[in-house]
């Protein structure tokens, strides 16, 4: 019996092990292979080798596609911060006519397939620049925008997430012994979900940072965000050159996790 | 008694009444002007879109008709590739239930110390976008790639097996690719579960299975509906996954929409394509959600049966 026991729980570790591996691997071995001395992909592999690390330096499409992808997801996070705290205190804090309806909008951009999103924008913007004779599509504004759009549900929710968890009689308390709504909001209330806020700024970074379809119409040709600029290279091959870009890629988004983690814990999050 | 708390109120209320609501309604009119321009205002030009003229060389014709839809739908090339797309994400769904069930549950039951471990290793992944996974998968299922290489030193294949472009590769790359939110999602419900429970099924002498079949997994619906619904839906909208892993022998809604655009300018039938597309995972989701809570809550109903 007690044999029977221990050997149907290896099992259930093995195979909660696999799947979680099945999960996993992939990622694994993009950053396996980024060391692989031989350009041609075989296993087990010839060598290792780092200098495909080296390599990435003199390509100019992907250090600009960086630069790029780091621009427009700091402008996003900031701006997707800013009006969505300003949406969460109004959400949470005021009696509001037609909040539910509010609240479905900010959340909306999750439901529509992006790739269609960033279509729909293109074409609006191609007719919006024909009436106005400005350069709206490609942009570095609209682009920005656009993945605001896409971050808006992430701070929206985390952030809400947080004003509804805490206890609006500490606001109260601060107002009955004389301070301003405004002034206990700012030294009560802000202190308290800073850690929300923080998730929030991370995570609107980390999805704008990492999401490919809303781009994929936005950008000029040969100046694109790095998901695209990967996609691109993967659709005729992968080696370890565009493994070596992955991997700097999954320690960027691994280091800013780990961070929101510490900040929030991210079983708290998902 | 309404009217006369009307009265009652005093004027002053009232007037710090319309202060506070004009407030909250400054706060949150950034994020929905925002989201009006830059999202529902294009997504309606788009829907108006498929009901104009494609016009082969120009752009199009504006008009009202209904003929790109009736191409859509008439067009045997097209009906194939939705059907493929929900035949695909049905599967992808299912597999990724079976799969994530398992480690959800193991994961609800952990310390919570491991349990925030696995679960950066769960949510990684999904944070990474899908073009690296996708590379990835290549790396797996190509002709020199780890599976064809492990399977020919074991003997089992003589020669490389043809995996990339085919549905197989493609559902179970999407399974793979959607399961960390079927995980968490399902995590979050059988949490709740109260361990006793199980206790106390077993101590009335139920087998595992009957534990499963009978309390954890009624106790787990909402878990697996919204898990499920959610895990549809992305796979319905998958554009990078059947694009890379699929090729244009597997082509699914969202490539086919967006080479539509690209390739051949038919903003028309591309505002068609889009409409369905979005119509048809509405629609399943919704008949699908019917039918499921339905039948839980007639199981319920019936739950002394054994």
């Amino acid at each position: 019996m007690r044999f029977g026991l221990r050997v149907s729980r290896y099992f259930s570790y093995g195979a909660v092990t696999a799947i979680l591996g099945f999960v996993l691997a992939p990622v694994v071995l993009v950053v396996w292979i980024s060391f692989f001395s031989q350009q041609l992909i075989l296993f087990p592999p010839k060598g290792y080798s780092l200098a495909w690390y080296q390599n990435i330096l003199n390509q100019k499409n992907f250090i600009n596609a960086f630069i790029l992808s780091f621009q427009v997801a700091l402008a996003a996070t900031a701006i997707s911060m800013i009006i969505g705290l300003l949406a969460s205190i109004g959400l949470t804090r005021f009696r509001l006519p037609g909040k539910s309806t509010l609240q479905n909008l900010f959340l909306s951009p999750l439901v529509v397939p992006v790739i269609i999103t960033g279509m729909a924008m293109y074409i609006f913007f191609i007719r919006l620049q024909r009436m106005m004779g400005i350069e709206l599509v490609p942009s570095f504004m609209v682009l920005v925008l656009a993945h605001v759009i896409i971050t808006i549900p992430w701070t929206v929710r985390l952030i809400t997430a947080g004003l509804i968890g805490i206890n609006a009689e500490l606001e109260e308390a601060a107002m009955d012994l004389g301070a301003s709504k405004w002034r206990a909001f700012w030294r009560i209330t802000l202190p308290i979900i800073r850690p929300s806020i923080v998730a929030a700024g991370i995570f609107a970074f980390i999805f704008s940072f990492g999401n490919l379809e809303v781009s994929l119409m936005l950008v000029e040709p040969g100046e694109s965000t790095i998901p695209i600029e990967i996609l691109n290279y993967v659709f005729w091959k992968v080696d370890p050159t565009i493994a070596a870009v992955a991997t700097v890629k999954i320690v960027i988004t691994g280091i800013l996790m780990l961070i929101a983690d510490r900040v929030v814990g991210l079983s708290n999050v998902f | 008694m309404q009217r006369l708390n009307r009265i009652e109120r005093p004027a002053q209320h009232d007037h710090l009444m319309r202060a506070e609501r004009l407030r909250a309604v400054s706060l949150v009119s950034p994020a929905t002007l925002l989201l009006t321009v830059m999202f529902i205002l294009p997504l309606l030009v788009f829907v108006r879109f498929s009901f104009n003229q494609f016009v082969p060389g120009e752009f199009m014709k504006t008009a009202w008709t209904l003929e790109n839809y009736i191409k859509f739908l008439s067009d045997p090339y097209y009906l194939r590739v939705l059907l493929r797309t929900i035949v695909i994400s049905v599967t992808s769904t299912v597999l990724a239930l079976v799969l994530a069930f398992p480690v959800s549950y193991f994961l609800a039951r952990l310390r919570k110390r491991w349990k925030s471990l696995l679960i950066i290793i769960v949510v990684f992944p999904l944070l990474l976008g899908n073009v690296i996974r996708a590379m990835g998968w290549i790396a797996v299922f190509s002709q020199a790639g780890l599976m064809n290489r492990l399977l020919l030193s074991f003997g089992a294949i003589s020669s490389p097996l043809q995996i990339l472009q085919t549905p197989f590769a493609v559902t179970v790359v999407l399974a793979a690719v959607v399961m960390p939110y079927m995980i968490l999602t399902l995590q979050a419900v059988i949490e709740k579960i109260q361990p006793d429970l199980e206790e106390a099924a077993r101590d009335l002498g139920a087998s595992t299975w009957q534990v499963f079949r009978l309390v954890i997994f009624p106790l787990a619906m909402p878990g697996i509906l919204a898990g499920t619904l959610l895990v549809f839906v992305l796979c319905m909208n998958a554009y990078a996954t059947p694009l890379l892993i699929g090729g244009p022998k597997v082509l699914m809604m969202a490539p086919a929409l967006y080479s539509q655009i690209q390739d051949v300018s038919n903003w028309p039938l591309g505002g068609a394509m889009a409409v369905v597309l979005i119509g048809v995972t509405l629609a399943t989701s919704a008949l699908y959600s019917r039918i499921l809570s339905r039948k839980y809550i007639r199981s319920f109903e019936g739950g002394t049966r054994v």
